[in-house]
């Protein structure tokens, strides 16, 4: 009993060690998904949930990073806004949840802000492949972790870049 | 502008993340796809477990004759096994949906394809409940009613003739096809319409480049 609480213990204290080294992919996945702040703080919350309850499936033969593009992709896809908010009794580890700050400067944040406008406008697995590109991935990379090839990864990826193109003009951020 | 341009800025993007706040219990409700058809399933199967034992409660309350409680206790015990006999198919199917670390197009193809023979197992298990649940209600009601309408619907005139049996062959068969409408519109807004959401995705992923 003790031994198996003390590997529980083992376990959220890793898990929360790694979430915290890596937790802007998760800020970055919600505001990309979700326009609206509670929408992204719910989505936020439920990625550490579906990170937490899949922790076990992280066995170390890959990033952690490459682990948690999966997962947080694959919830942001299949999560829907809520219609009505209310309490849940699922638990979690209870320093799962984290304070977040910006240390961005205000240009860089309102230049941010154009670009999520424009990813807004994309639809759900277009996101995940600009999400993934602008994340440093490679092709292959970007396959892997949707399940298509790294030929139709490059060719999406120049079709959406002119797509965004067009979305940016279209805002007034032409040149 | 394009999206290189962005490139820079988005990597600089950083967020501190070093103040645990308050605990997560409670939070706020999940809204995942795989969540919301298990919260519609769990509901389900509670709101069946309690209805039919609640018939059975009513019946050996009520039940006048030891044939009647017999039959349609045995009709009740034997919903109740299939329905148990469903959710636990389906219970089997979400335990192993927890895997979220598979690429997108393979994690959403297994959603989609379980949640698909989980739907039909559903639709058939209640397609194949309401009749039964039907002659319950019916012997239930009828049983003991004072009122004509269920008397003549549980003891058929005698002589039987076919105009006789018309009037209630006419009402099982009007309130089969409500039931099947309300289970069909049931069906639709907490499962198929999440599979319609799952297949449009994948047809986004599958798209010829």
């Amino acid at each position: 009993m003790k031994v198996n609480a003390k590997m529980s213990c083992t376990k959220q204290s890793r898990f929360v060690e790694l979430l915290e080294t890596h937790v802007g992919i998760l800020h970055k996945v919600s505001r990309l998904y979700q326009d609206q702040k509670e929408d992204q703080d719910d989505l936020f919350q439920d990625i550490i949930l579906q990170l937490w309850q899949s922790f076990d499936t992280f066995r170390g033969d890959s990033e952690f990073s490459s682990w948690m593009y999966k997962v947080s992709i694959n919830t942001a896809i299949t999560y829907f806004k809520k219609k009505n908010r209310r309490p849940d009794r699922q638990v979690l580890p209870d320093t799962a949840i984290l304070a977040t700050e910006s240390r961005s400067s205000v240009e860089q944040e309102d230049r941010m802000a154009i670009l999520y406008s424009a990813l807004h406008k994309l639809d759900k697995v277009e996101k995940a492949l600009v999400f993934l590109y602008l994340e440093g991935q490679n092709s292959r990379e970007i396959a892997l972790a949707l399940g298509i090839s790294a030929v139709n990864v490059r060719v999406r990826l120049t079709r959406i870049k002119t797509k965004l193109k067009t979305i940016l003009k279209s805002m007034g951020y032409g040149s | 502008m394009d999206l290189d341009d962005f490139k820079e800025d988005w990597s600089k993007d950083t967020i501190i993340y070093s103040r645990p706040l308050k605990s997560l219990q409670p939070i706020n409700g999940t809204s995942s796809i795989v969540y919301r058809i298990r919260k519609h399933i769990r509901n389900d199967f509670l709101k069946m477990t309690l209805f039919y034992l609640l018939l059975l409660l009513i019946f050996i309350l009520r039940s006048q004759t030891a044939l009647s409680l017999f039959l349609i206790s045995l009709i009740t015990f034997l919903l109740l096994v299939q329905g148990a006999l469903y959710f636990w198919r389906f219970f089997l199917f979400y335990k192993k949906l927890l895997r979220y670390d598979l690429s997108l197009r393979k994690s959403l193809r297994r959603i989609a394809y379980e949640l698909e023979i989980n739907i039909e197992l559903y639709r058939n298990m209640v397609y194949c409940a309401v009749p039964l649940t039907s002659l319950v209600l019916i012997g239930l009601i009828g049983e003991n009613s004072i009122l004509t309408f269920f008397r003549q619907l549980v003891l058929f005139p005698s002589p039987l003739t076919i105009t006789g049996l018309l009037p209630p062959f006419l009402w099982v068969l009007i309130l089969q096809i409500i039931i099947y409408q309300l289970l069909k519109w049931h069906i639709r807004i907490h499962y198929t319409r999440y599979l319609n959401a799952l297949n449009q995705i994948l047809e986004d992923i599958d798209r010829e480049a």
